[in-house]
């Protein structure tokens, strides 16, 4: 029976019942408490493989708990419960059953001992994921979701190859540590990197997160892409590839995100940056690196929740979340520019807020582990991370241009939510060891020393005077309404342009040759014509001697040359 | 013109920013590099790092600046958030109940 309350199974089996339960308060209670059943289903449970199924001639193992998938099936259920909590007021049945189904299949993934079950959960993760796109119902989100669905299943369907060619190399399914050494490993990199946002693959997720609704955008943010920082944590630990990719990819984002209008789109890019620093933790692979990863992961679902939920309320009420229209909502939403703040100082990583113990875990670890080059790349990241989503964020929306909002407070049970999640945020501050205490492997760490403190606050008041001082000189990047093109045009103008140009001079190549084609057929059945045609020499009707005549002249010859 | 970044807050913040440097020599030294030690170095890279980022997204931002109908109706751009915003009802959200 116990199988039965394996915790994605709990989350399916909710998002069966829902769309029947009639009341909308009634419905969102039960939604609530779905995240809680599903931890309770695992967290008492002790480490080690449980629920094997037969599947053809393997065994597989659905359920692997260990220190690892426990922190991040936590994350996940506190994602879960927040972000279901944020759409209290949503009625819109697919939301409400495709984010379930997604949690489900997160958490899913996150417990498989195998590479299958992996593949089935990662692929539950990409189509219900999509639906909260879809949700917003315009036809520009339709067309994102189609791009956003295309990229997530091309993930699905390298994993899927990536697993057949494994399996033939090495005869297991086992979902363990592999190297980038044969096709196999290198197709399930390249699947997981897709999720996890490489760069030139990132896109998707700029592109999809600020078309969802403002409570899918919430979802999410959390599960997809701390998924595939679990599948390369639990894979690729220790690859060295990865550190060079994770420090690109902390890198660059913060140049799109301080030029970018749509504040959803800035939060993406700064998501993008933020997997970077997990990504570097991964490929430096030592027990400290993989604990600052998991802890950052950690903290940052909260936080980024935090954000994500703070612009939405924002365009909750206002409608907009472009920084052109957007400024002085500090007097009509105090609360949520609040909630937003400690937001904004956590990812930051302000002294006393959880950013500050998690991302010092990764720095330390690249800095003993001697990587100089890709220390500084994190340093100037982390200066980029207070650029736009400590300073830029809350700035535009609620300080900047004052444009004479005069608007309701978010709603209570949006306020409750930032609420509970901020405080999550300054209480993983203020004591670490509980953070530290989940991780996977034992964390002999103090963030706390005076040395770091003092520098850090250091960094963080000199860019924010350097902040200042470009605002007073109007150097500060201007706010108008505009996009910025990213790698994203190379298959959304750049291939259909070139496939236009192509098909154009097919079409004219093609009738060139109908043309020439029919002439000649034309011209051949002419002959046909004249020969089989009612004059036609073959067509006319011989007078019955002739053809006597023409039987003797061939019996003549036979005959004649019976004799030679 | 801005309305925020005021005199009094500027004052504030240099306020703030001297009381760090004069916090410079209570450092132990305890980095990984040996330019961590330099004397307020964290405070060059605060502002330096802040600023030269400003002035390169600017001139990307040159580069890679199109309308904000660039793509058309194949994005969510230029299109409203459907049923947000002041004039939507309180218990709102795009509802299809």
């Amino acid at each position: 029976m116990t199988e039965y309350l394996m915790p994605s199974l709990i989350y399916f089996a909710a998002a069966a019942i829902v769309p029947f339960i009639a009341a909308p308060r009634l419905r969102a209670l039960f939604m609530l408490a779905v995240p809680i059943a599903g931890f309770a289903s695992f967290a008492t449970m002790a480490y080690g493989t449980y629920y094997f199924l037969p599947f053809f001639d393997f065994n597989l193992r659905i359920f692997r708990l260990d220190g690892l998938s426990f922190i991040f099936a936590l994350i996940f259920s506190i994602a879960a419960f927040i972000s279901l909590a944020f759409a209290w007021h949503i009625r819109d049945r697919l939301e409400q059953v495709s984010s379930l189904v997604y949690a489900g299949a997160a958490i899913g993934a996150v417990f498989a001992g195998d590479l299958i079950t992996l593949f089935v959960f990662w692929e539950g993760t990409a189509i219900a994921s999509a639906l909260l796109i879809w949700a917003r119902r315009t036809p520009g989100a339709i067309a994102t979701t189609m791009r956003y669905f295309t990229l997530q299943i091309t993930s699905g369907l390298l994993l899927f190859v990536g697993i057949v060619l494994f399996y033939r190399d090495t005869g297991s399914i086992a979902f363990r540590h592999m190297e980038l050494d044969s096709v196999g490993t290198w197709l399930i990199f390249l699947a997981f990197g897709i999720k996890c946002a490489f760069p030139l693959m990132h896109n998707w997720l700029q592109d999809a997160y600020p078309a969802a609704t403002p409570t899918g955008t919430v979802t999410l943010s959390a599960f997809t892409t701390k998924l595939a920082i679990y599948a390369l944590a639990r894979g690729f630990a220790g690859t060295e590839f990865l550190i060079y990719i994770g420090a690109a990819m902390s890198l660059f984002p913060v140049f799109f995100a301080a030029i970018e209008n749509n504040l959803r789109r800035v939060l993406a890019y700064s998501l993008n940056n933020q997997l970077g620093f997990m990504v570097v933790g991964i490929g430096i692979g030592t027990p400290l690196a993989l604990d600052g990863t998991v802890a950052h992961a950690f903290v940052h679902v909260i936080y980024k929740a935090l954000l994500f939920m703070s612009v939405g309320a924002v365009i909750y009420r206002t409608g907009t979340a472009k920084v052109s229209d957007l400024g002085g909502l500090w007097k009509s939403m105090p609360w949520t520019m609040a909630f937003c703040i400690v937001g904004s100082l956590s990812i930051s990583a302000f002294p006393l807020f959880s950013g500050f113990v998690a991302k010092s875990l990764i720095l330390s670890a690249t800095a003993s582990a001697g990587h100089i080059w890709v220390w500084m790349a994190l340093v100037v990241a982390s200066v980029g991370v207070l650029e736009h989503a400590g300073i830029k964020i809350p700035y535009s929306m609620f300080f900047g241009h004052d444009r004479g909002w005069k608007v309701k407070e978010a709603p209570l049970s949006m306020l409750l939510v930032m609420g509970l999640a901020a405080s999550l945020c300054v209480l993983i501050g203020i004591f670490p060891q509980t953070l530290y205490a989940l991780l996977p492997y034992p964390v002999d760490y103090l963030p706390y020393t005076t040395d770091h403190v003092i520098t850090q606050l250091q960094m963080l008041f000199f860019a924010a005077l350097a902040f200042a001082l470009l605002i007073r000189f109007n150097i500060y990047p201007a706010e108008y309404r505009s996009i910025n093109l990213d790698f994203d045009w190379v298959y959304r103008r750049f291939l259909p342009n070139v496939l236009r140009v192509i098909t154009h001079y097919v079409t004219v190549l093609w009738r060139a040759y109908t043309r020439f084609a029919d002439r000649r057929i034309e011209r051949s059945l002419m002959v046909i014509y004249r020969a089989h045609g009612p004059q036609g020499a073959l067509a006319r009707t011989w007078p019955t001697g002739s053809m006597v005549l023409w039987i003797a002249i061939l019996l003549g010859i036979t005959l004649g040359l019976a004799y030679l | 013109m801005n309305t925020y970044i005021t005199k009094p807050v500027l004052i504030v913040l240099c306020v703030i920013c001297a009381a760090l440097v004069g916090a410079d020599f209570l450092r132990d030294g305890h980095g990984y590099f040996s330019f961590e030690n330099w004397p307020l170095i964290y405070c060059a890279i605060g502002f330096v790092v802040y600023g030269v980022l400003i002035i390169l997204a600017k001139g990307l931002r040159v580069l890679i600046e199109r309308p904000e109908n660039y793509y058309g109706v194949l994005a969510v751009d230029s299109e409203p958030e459907p049923g947000m915003g002041p004039d939507a009802p309180e218990k709102s959200g795009v509802s299809h109940d």
